[in-house]
């Protein structure tokens, strides 16, 4: 007898439907499993075998075979386990219960008990939108399932309760809906700004860069809390919104870290170590393409600790991710497109010796050395880095006074402001915030005075900037403006503005 | 194109195995003598023994030598100005070691102007980069300005010179090496527009001991020193120490106690140096007018805040901040005004020092 089931395969972020045919006949005893299935796949033959024993159910003992189409894309992972064992039971007529329209996912332990797996997310999201309601998952699951509205999922704990659901002989309720406000107000930073002492121009420049989505690169002596000041960035970032959440679910559900709740409702803070290569910061791998960690970012932070000591491969494979906002990993088994919509923020210190610029170290480097360590970053890619600060070489215990410090709730709510600002100006616009400007929006939102123009020009011819700092000073002055509520750019402004560039006058 | 006389200078300065003060002495009987060949071969058997006689005299003598080394100068531009010509630099011939040649790339007029040079350490902090940016700028006014090549003081000095052109370079290593590698840029903008000289034939590459002997041609050259920093122990403190062997004005910046960078200076001007604010007293010590570049305008914020830093030669952004009652970021766009406007730099960490 032949029978059909449901599952998902998952490409890239993208679910396809994918059915599991079984056909049992007479003749030689054997077990064929086809359709591009990966060793996961096959090896899925004995956990089955196992699986429907130990369930108190048969396995047949005939001529099994079983199809995975469509035949000509790669099968991954373990959750057809489940729709493997529904389809024999199926095929043998054990299970005689309509499985049309319900979509199995999941992996089986020997004992017959359901394991959590990657990626429901993604597939639930995708059957949601080709029209699946109905869907069986592993318990482990259910909270990554419980917030896609629409849909009718059960979260079992064995294939028994799967056979049982299925037969009307025990009636189970389907996992409720949860509303993402409430997990996200039950989670909580462990940063906060308030905990980092002084550092006032840095924390102004945070607040800047958050407004404007700039990226930034904080510079400063080892041991000023440059680490510190970029953990607090996700703390100062407008809350998710449920479709950004569910965005970055996706990826983190595809890259299998996802915690118990189910849903990633904090920004991402992202740390790769320096020894990091191309390949995991952008994503890759030999047969299933693995989303890198600046797809892992998504939406929130990548930060870059001691940006000189990454390779320089890796570093230049970034620029093309921040201009874009996406990566395509190109493999031979095809190309899938990640979103990397993230916010860069890296930190370095000034010299090798880390001293230059403090106010009590004498750096050791000679000009040369100082020179080479800094141009390890390419051009391009502090192109794309809009605010370049220093960080305060200085005690605090050196500073009289008790210093009061904001909370990031405080900063949080001036940069909500200055979002709202741009998503208005903005609106019927490709982009949301002002980093993502081009030349042509910069023309037509930052036109500057003559008085900015004059200043701009003195500040290029004294400071030596570069060309290109132009458009990046235009960017940053029009998110101060915003911040200020001011409709124009003024000139204090492009003056603050034209002060976030450490790096482009390098020797002067 | 050469005279005889010159050629002879620039076939000794090609023997390698002379030592400078064997070329000296065959220097200084060649002043006296005839220009005869025949002679040479006794003042050379005389001067040098007879293992070095053997060794150059046939080169010495033959013309295919002599035309080999002249047409190899020539095709890679370098103009010689030797002890003979009419170019050598009266300077430079009072001193007690002369050059022998000089091998130059640029424009060889330079050398009969009015020289001074400006030098100082390579671990110059960045206020003072400014000043020695600045002060090179105005004494480019009246002198061609001297210096070398190094990182720090001297690339600013050439900075600030160069777009008048009146910038002489003294390199202590011949024309095929470039040092440091970071300025070949600098070192083509000067062979371009201003003068590179060095008394090392092309292929000497720069050694450590050549670069106190060079700094003795910056000193000779020049009609007065400006040692804008220098250590305990600094190359810059060597030249102020032959220009005032040689009779020349010695002028040093001042610095605060504890500048590291500014100890070798402050032991000059106690040694009798005499103590340069900015390049008036320079300038003025010659006899000469200056007229400093009119002040910029400034808000009365700004005024305040460059009093402040000012007050204390170098201020930290957010005790400015404090000491107005206002946030730091509020006085961000007053402290980038006054750097774009020349008044205050950067010294790194947010720290601020102000220009003279």
């Amino acid at each position: 007898m032949l029978s059909k089931i449901t599952s998902f395969a998952l490409n890239g972020l993208e679910g396809v439907p994918v059915e599991v045919e079984t056909d049992i006949n007479k003749g030689m005893v054997s077990y064929d499993l086809v359709g591009l299935p990966d060793t996961a796949v096959k090896e899925s033959k004995e956990r089955v075998r196992s699986a429907i024993k130990n369930s108190a159910l048969y396995f047949p003992v005939n001529k099994i075979t079983i199809n995975l189409a469509p035949a000509d894309i790669k099968k991954e992972g373990s959750h057809y386990d489940l729709p493997l064992a529904i389809s024999i039971l199926k095929a043998g007529d054990q299970l005689t219960a309509e499985t049309d329209g319900i979509v199995f996912l999941g992996e089986l332990a020997l004992d017959g008990s359901l394991r959590p797996v990657a990626g429901i997310l993604p597939i639930l999201i995708s059957a949601k939108t080709k029209g699946y309601v109905n869907f069986i998952v592993p318990a482990g699951n259910a909270n990554e399932a419980s917030y896609i509205e629409g849909t009718k999922v059960f979260a079992m704990q064995s294939l028994r309760d799967v056979i049982d659901l299925l037969t009307g002989e025990c009636s189970f309720s389907p996992v409720e809906h949860r509303s993402f406000k409430a997990t996200q107000s039950a989670q909580q930073y462990n940063y906060d700004m308030s905990l980092v002492r002084g550092q006032k121009v840095a924390k102004r420049a945070l607040e800047i860069a958050v407004a404007g989505g700039h990226n930034i690169l904080l510079a400063g002596p080892p041991g000023t809390g440059k680490t510190l000041l970029a953990r607090c960035i996700p703390t100062i970032m407008p809350d998710m919104t449920f479709e950004e959440a569910l965005e970055v679910t996706k990826i983190h559900s595809v890259a299998g870290s996802l915690t118990e709740e189910g849903i990633v409702s904090m920004r991402p803070f992202r740390t790769p170590h320096h020894t990091a290569t191309t390949v995991s910061l952008c994503g890759g791998g030999n047969t299933k393409i693995r989303p890198g960690e600046i797809s892992m970012a998504h939406k929130g932070v990548l930060f870059l600790d001691e940006l000189p000591e990454y390779t320089r491969h890796a570093l230049e494979s970034l620029r093309q991710p921040l201009e874009d906002r996406v990566i395509t990993v190109t493999r031979a088994g095809g190309a899938i497109t990640f979103p990397a919509d993230f916010m860069l923020c890296a930190s370095m210190n000034p010299c090798p010796c880390g001293n230059y610029g403090s106010a009590y170290l004498t750096c050791s480097c000679t000009p040369a050395q100082v020179h080479k360590y800094r141009s390890k970053i390419s051009g391009p890619l502090l192109d794309r880095i809009d605010l370049q600060v220093e960080v305060d070489g200085i005690k605090y215990d050196d500073l009289a006074g008790e210093s009061h410090e904001e909370t990031s709730a405080q900063v949080k709510e001036r940069v909500e402001k200055a979002r709202a600002i741009q998503r208005e100006r903005y609106r019927g616009e490709s982009i949301l915030v002002n980093a993502n400007m081009g030349e042509k929006q910069i023309k037509k939102y930052c036109r500057l005075s003559a008085e900015c123009e004059e200043i701009l020009r003195t500040a290029f011819e004294t400071l030596h900037l570069s060309a290109r700092a132009r458009s990046r000073i235009i960017k940053v002055a029009r998110t101060i403006a915003d911040l200020a509520f001011s409709e124009e750019i003024k000139p204090g402004h492009i003056l603050e503005a034209a002060s976030y560039r450490s790096y482009d006058s390098s020797g002067t | 194109m050469y005279t005889e006389e010159e050629i002879n200078l620039i076939t000794l300065c090609s023997f390698e195995e002379l030592t400078y003060k064997q070329r000296f002495t065959l220097l200084s009987d060649l002043t006296r003598a005839e220009p005869d060949f025949v002679k040479y071969g006794e003042i050379l058997i005389k001067t040098c023994g007879d293992g070095v006689y053997n060794k150059v005299k046939d080169k010495f003598f033959s013309r295919t030598y002599r035309e080999k080394i002249l047409s190899k100068l020539n095709g890679r531009g370098i103009k010689c100005v030797t002890y003979f010509s009419k170019a050598y630099p009266e300077n430079l011939k009072n001193i007690p070691c002369p050059p022998i040649t000089l091998f130059c790339k640029g424009n060889v007029n330079l050398l009969k102007e009015r020289c001074f040079a400006v030098v100082g350490s390579r671990k110059t902090p960045p206020n003072i980069i400014k000043e020695c940016k600045t002060a090179a700028n105005s004494l480019s006014q009246y002198f061609t300005v001297v210096t070398g090549m190094a990182d720090g003081a001297d690339t600013a000095a050439i900075e600030g010179a160069l777009p008048s052109g009146k910038i002489i370079s003294v390199l202590a290593y011949g024309f095929d090496h470039v040092y440091p590698a970071l300025n070949e840029n600098l070192l083509r903008k000067v062979e371009k527009s201003g003068l590179l000289i060095t008394e090392y034939t092309p292929q000497i590459p720069p050694l450590n001991y050549n670069f106190p002997v060079r700094n003795r041609i910056i000193a000779g050259l020049s009609e007065g020193v400006l040692v804008v920093s220098g250590g305990r122990k600094s190359g810059a403190k060597i030249t102020a120490g032959y220009a005032l062997e040689y009779n020349r004005r010695v002028f040093a910046f001042p610095y605060s106690v504890g500048v590291e960078s500014g100890e070798g200076c402050n032991q000059l001007i106690r040694e009798g140096a005499a103590l340069a604010r900015n390049t008036l007293d320079v300038l003025s010590d010659f006899g000469l007018n200056f007229n400093p570049p009119p002040k910029p305008e400034l808000t009365e914020e700004e005024a305040e805040i460059l009093k402040l830093i000012k007050n204390e030669g170098e201020a930290f952004a957010p005790s400015v901040a404090e000491k107005l009652g206002k946030l730091p970021f509020q006085i961000i766009p007053a402290l980038s005004s006054l750097e774009i406007k020349g008044m205050i730099t950067r010294l790194g960490g947010n720290r601020y020092a102000a220009l003279k």
